[in-house]
């Protein structure tokens, strides 16, 4: 087979692979903090939800970083 | 005399039109040239290049959304894309072992290249503008591109250096050393000629680009166009229909013209109204054209970035055809801040430099 389309269909499948990740990442901590509030454990879904905030802000400055750096 | 196969893209009519120049100057060379390509691309390249010989070579299924949120379908579409390209290579070893070749150009077919032939690529993007959301993305594009450009031995930009008259700015610029080490800046290549004529027209509104949007543009500058004074052509860009719809005195709607026909209007016109489309705004760089409007299509954010750049960089005004205005955006866009694009070389100059310092060294041996 031609390399490119190798090529091409590794970078799709890695593609679809990190986007199943990310939402069974998702899944999984929303599911977390679900339980931890039913139970009443209201610490754990205070940390869950300064995780997530500090997760997201870290991943947009990298790429506010990026595009003003003109990397990208 | 030598065989060059060309090969553009029919994503719109840009990649074909943009070759227009590059093949006449190929034949007034004494070259013979072979066009590959399907739909209006290849019925274009037919119509001005009669004498060619023409080969149907499908390309690449291409989605637009009616939404704004054309990125998630285009990105589900690539296996389709993949699937396409991998019968591109096929066909295009069938093509190859029909006739020999001493040169292959692709305008942007990313299957079109052959290990035995020297190829060139021609393309207006070597990095591709994301929103900032999907950056991984954006920096893992640069890499594949690198990749994909190591199959060429050049890779053509119609674009300046990127300088301050980079006129497609960020995208223009190459990413990784293989693609730095293969790339040549030719300069705008259009098949849009300036022609000695009055600008009598103060307005020409060009409705164009992939359907629904198209349509959704229409109906938008059809409700507002009466707002605005002056003479005014609207040109709807649909071929399905071409009767006249009007032909009042102050505004004329036109649903269909031809090249030749479009190219007038653009020479005669003081203010163009047109989507931020890179080939609209090589035109509008080879006519000289200081004041118009740009109404990106949503989603796609090639059209985006370019009218953000041109904002920032004070060439052009532009606005998302959800918030357009037409009388109060014109005002705008006719402000002297907006200086227009900066002078350039033009497609003469440069698809005769582009012939010397690239074609010729495969070409005349």
């Amino acid at each position: 087979m031609d390399d490119l389309v190798v090529a091409g269909a590794l970078g799709l499948i890695g593609l679809y692979l990190l986007a199943v990740i990310l939402l069974f990442a998702i899944y999984t901590v929303a599911w977390l903090m679900y339980r931890s509030f039913v139970a009443g454990n209201f610490g754990v879904v205070l940390d869950g939800i300064l995780g997530t905030l500090i997760v997201i802000s870290l991943y947009m400055a990298i790429g506010f970083w990026l595009r003003k750096t003109d990397h990208i | 005399m030598s065989h060059v196969l060309v090969s553009p893209l029919n994503w719109g009519l840009g990649h074909a039109t943009r070759d227009i120049p590059v093949i006449k100057n190929l034949l007034g060379h004494g070259h013979e040239v072979t066009i590959a390509a399907c739909g209006n691309a290849r019925s274009v390249l037919e119509q001005e290049f009669p004498g060619c010989r023409s080969i149907d070579f499908p390309d690449y299924p291409l989605s637009f959304s009616a939404s704004r949120f054309f990125l998630p379908k285009f990105f589900a579409s690539f296996p389709l894309v993949l699937k396409a390209i991998s019968d591109e290579r096929k066909r295009l070893e069938h093509i190859l072992a029909q006739d020999p070749y001493d040169l292959i150009i692709s305008d942007n077919r990313l299957g079109v290249y052959s290990p035995d032939i020297p190829s060139v690529f021609i393309t207006h993007q070597l990095h591709y503008h994301l929103p900032l959301v999907f950056w991984p993305a954006e920096l893992l594009a640069v890499e594949l591109n690198g990749f994909h450009h190591g199959k060429y031995r050049h890779i053509i930009v119609p674009d300046n250096p990127p300088t301050q008259t980079s006129l497609a700015g960020k995208l223009s610029r190459p990413g990784t050393d293989v693609t730095r080490k293969r790339v040549f800046f030719s300069g705008i290549l259009t098949s849009t000629r300036k022609r000695n004529r009055e600008e009598d027209l103060d307005y020409l509104v060009m409705v164009s680009g992939p359907e629904p949007q198209r349509t959704h543009l229409e109906k938008i500058l059809l409700d507002q166009i009466h707002g605005i004074e002056g003479r005014c052509v609207v040109l709807l860009g649909s071929p399905q229909d071409h009767s006249l719809l009007d032909q009042s005195d102050v505004c004329r709607i036109i649903q269909y013209a031809s090249t030749g026909e479009k190219e007038e209007l653009m020479n005669r016109a003081k203010f163009i109204v047109c989507r931020s489309g890179y080939t609209s705004m090589m035109e509008i760089a080879e006519l000289g054209k200081r004041h118009a409007l740009f109404i990106p299509t949503p989603g796609q954010t090639e059209q985006e970035y370019l009218s953000w750049y041109y904002g920032k960089k004070g060439w052009f005004h532009s606005q998302n055809q959800y918030h357009l205005d037409l009388p109060y955006d014109i005002r705008v866009a006719r402000q002297p801040r907006y200086t227009g694009f900066p002078d350039i070389p033009k497609t003469e100059e440069n698809v005769l430099r582009l012939y010397e310092k690239v074609f010729a060294q495969y070409l005349e041996r």
